[in-house]
């Protein structure tokens, strides 16, 4: 089965800055892919180059097996709900639906109409005197009813109060259930992601910091706690994400593939959210030192763990 | 795509008509007057320059008249704002808005999009300043016949078709700033500005030179020529306007024949009793008309010296002939849409995977 989503040493780079650089992944397809990161870290910039607004300064990003964007059919094959949900403030949602027929050759007219049926839109309303809810709702109706195979949503939730966030995760789920399509959103929140992704990007600072599985990822690392130690006495395929040590205790969060034996060590299961944590920090940290003395031992590329 | 580009142009296009309209009810509701007052000018006229002495016959325009002139003189700004309010927003307040995500993810190419966008507008702003120009024209007619020069700059870029070669070049310019400025505001300003710049770039420099002028040498006319001076300047020999009806003269001089022209000096050492007090020739500074009666004393003068100088001198006229109006209207306005092209060629290079 073709990849949702292959990217090879892909980066974007805006002048002299690169706003994401050596990305290389690979997403199967039929997945909710969560792709989190704080903000700034280039979460658009990949979302951008995936749906074609984008075209790369590095590397080749492939999507559903064709070029982003590279004609009619590719271009409908993937729906975008691009971040604050742009829509025409003078039109109303029926012109909107319109629209989305009048340049959609697969709309799905009666999706559209019973989609804003029971959110309860008035089709003649402005679109500029929706709520953000409403507004968000419109823009994954647009989405949905063009029949993508695949739905990419960039902060769909970010501007959206806790209800009317509840609201759209749960469509958006109804809607990949319903037909099978692949999804990727993006988040600053892991919160946001961890009820609706089975599969996890973690991008700090223009870089992937992690990819995976949701479930391999949660079995694959464990929070180590014991007596105080260096983490490079650790075995070699332990591989320490965070540590952090007291006068008498370390702790550390380690990626591995196998079984942990040491009996000097409690081992804990670790939490989506501090799993992200983790990562998010060590590439923090890693960003700074690589600031004070551009070398560190952490800098291995972390890219694409696959 | 064509009925996405025209539900949103849709309003624009509305205002647009309803001033087309309200400049046509006004323009055919007023020239049967304009044709009446000119018919009675033209048949008073006739009749002064049949009798001996003849002091000028003027119109009675009214105050109405006069400002309804100015409606075809304001043609010249109609493609800058075309360009402002039509051209500058079309991708600019997309960009503002994010719009152009929206409309850049569905199954139609950004080309294609941006193809239609350009097509239905563009086509709106050209038929738009045609229509405009043809009432213009259409409604002008019995003042221009007046005119001896169809090429002045206050009526040659009014009038038939170069206001639709502007319109292009507006609209294609305002999408262009807007494209590469992403603020609608500040690129209609833009647009307003580099338009005019333009259009008078091209009026003054451009022009006349896309064809090369005709050159003509008279004798020089004892009869006609006249003395004075310009600015202030030693006053010299001032050649009449050579009677080419309808031509755009560029310029007159008097000259011999390796070019060189005529100095104030020379005209002095000729013809010492030109200028002197009593001597002849109306005082320095006061201008020549050759209109205005002179003594004969002055008048024989002058004579005089004109003839010894057509030994040697004679007067040189570079010109566009009357009967390249055309040429020049559509050599112009292919100018302009061939700079209306360049742009919007211009907007598929830049659009194509760099904006977002």
């Amino acid at each position: 089965m073709t990849d949702v989503l292959d990217a090879q040493g892909l980066g974007k780079r805006y002048r002299k800055r690169w706003a994401l650089r050596d990305c290389t992944l690979q997403v199967p397809a039929g997945r909710v892919v969560g792709l989190v990161g704080p903000n700034g870290a280039g979460k658009t910039t990949l979302l951008h180059l995936a749906v074609g607004l984008l075209a790369p300064s590095a590397g080749t990003v492939g999507v559903l097996g064709g070029r982003p964007a590279a004609s009619p059919t590719q271009l409908g094959r993937v729906g975008f709900v691009a971040q604050e949900t742009p829509l025409y403030a003078a039109l109303s949602v029926a012109d909107h639906l319109k629209f989305g027929a009048w340049l959609n050759p697969n709309w799905d007219a009666g999706i559209a109409a019973r989609r804003i049926d029971q959110l309860g839109l008035d089709p003649k309303q402005r679109a500029g005197k929706l709520s953000g809810g409403q507004r968000a709702q419109l823009a994954l109706t647009l989405a949905i009813a063009k029949r993508p195979e695949l739905l990419v949503l960039d902060e769909p939730v970010a501007s959206l109060d806790p209800l009317a966030r509840h609201q759209f995760l749960q469509h958006l789920m109804e809607a990949a259930a319903d037909d099978g399509v692949s999804i990727v959103l993006s988040s600053h929140l892991v919160s946001d992601l961890e009820r609706v992704c089975d599969y996890l990007i973690v991008l700090v600072d223009s870089r992937v910091q992690v990819a995976g599985d949701v479930d391999d990822l949660l079995a694959c690392h464990h929070r180590l706690i014991g007596p105080r130690r260096d983490a490079d006495r650790l075995p070699a395929n332990q591989e320490v994400i965070e540590a952090s040590h007291t006068d008498r205790q370390s702790t550390f969060v380690v990626r591995t593939d196998g079984p942990v034996l040491d009996p000097a060590w409690t081992v804990e299961q670790i939490g989506l959210e501090d799993l992200v944590l983790a990562y998010m920090r060590r590439a923090s940290n890693t960003a700074n030192s690589n600031t004070a003395n551009n070398n560190t031992a952490n800098s291995a590329n972390l890219g694409g763990v696959e | 795509m064509m009925r996405l580009s025209w539900r949103q142009f849709r309003a624009q296009a509305a205002v647009a008509v309803g001033l087309l309209v309200a400049v046509a009810v006004v323009f055919l509701t007023t020239r049967g007057h304009l044709d009446h007052l000119y018919a009675v000018y033209d048949k008073a006229n006739a009749a002064c320059i049949a009798s001996s002495n003849c002091p000028g016959v003027s119109i009675n325009l009214s105050k109405v008249d006069q400002l309804l002139e100015l409606v075809g003189t304001a043609l010249v700004v109609v493609p800058a704002l075309v360009g402002a309010f039509w051209g500058a927003p079309l991708i600019a307040r997309e960009f503002e808005n994010g719009t152009h995500r929206l409309a850049w993810t569905q199954s139609v190419t950004r080309a294609r999009w941006l193809a239609t966008k350009l097509g239905v507008v563009g086509l709106a702003s050209v038929a738009v300043s045609g229509l405009l120009s043809l009432l213009v024209t259409w409604w002008s007619a019995p003042i221009d016949r007046s005119h001896t020069n169809r090429f002045a700059s206050g009526m040659f870029g009014e009038r038939n078709v170069t206001p639709l070669g502007y319109a292009a070049f507006g609209f294609a310019l305002g999408v262009v700033t807007g494209l590469l400025m992403r603020r609608t505001l500040p690129a209609m300003a833009a647009t307003i500005v580099g338009f005019l710049a333009v259009r008078m770039a091209v009026t003054y420099v451009v022009r006349p030179y896309i064809f090369s002028p005709r050159h003509q040498s008279l004798a020089l006319d004892p009869n006609s020529m006249g003395y004075g001076t310009t600015n202030g300047g030693p006053s010299t020999l001032m050649p009449n306007p050579p009677n080419l009806p309808n031509a755009w003269v560029y310029s007159t001089h008097i000259v011999d024949n390796a070019g060189h022209g005529v100095t104030a000096q020379l005209v002095a050492a000729t013809c010492p009793s030109l200028g002197q007090p009593g001597g002849g020739g109306p005082r320095p500074g006061s201008g020549t008309d050759i209109r205005t009666v002179v003594p004969a004393g002055v008048q024989s003068a002058l004579q005089d010296c004109v003839t010894k100088l057509s030994a040697t001198f004679h007067e040189a006229v570079t010109y566009q002939p009357a009967n390249r109006y055309w040429t020049l209207q559509w050599g112009e306005t292919f100018v302009y849409f061939a700079g209306a092209v360049a742009l919007a060629a211009f907007c598929f290079w830049w659009i194509r995977g760099r904006a977002t």
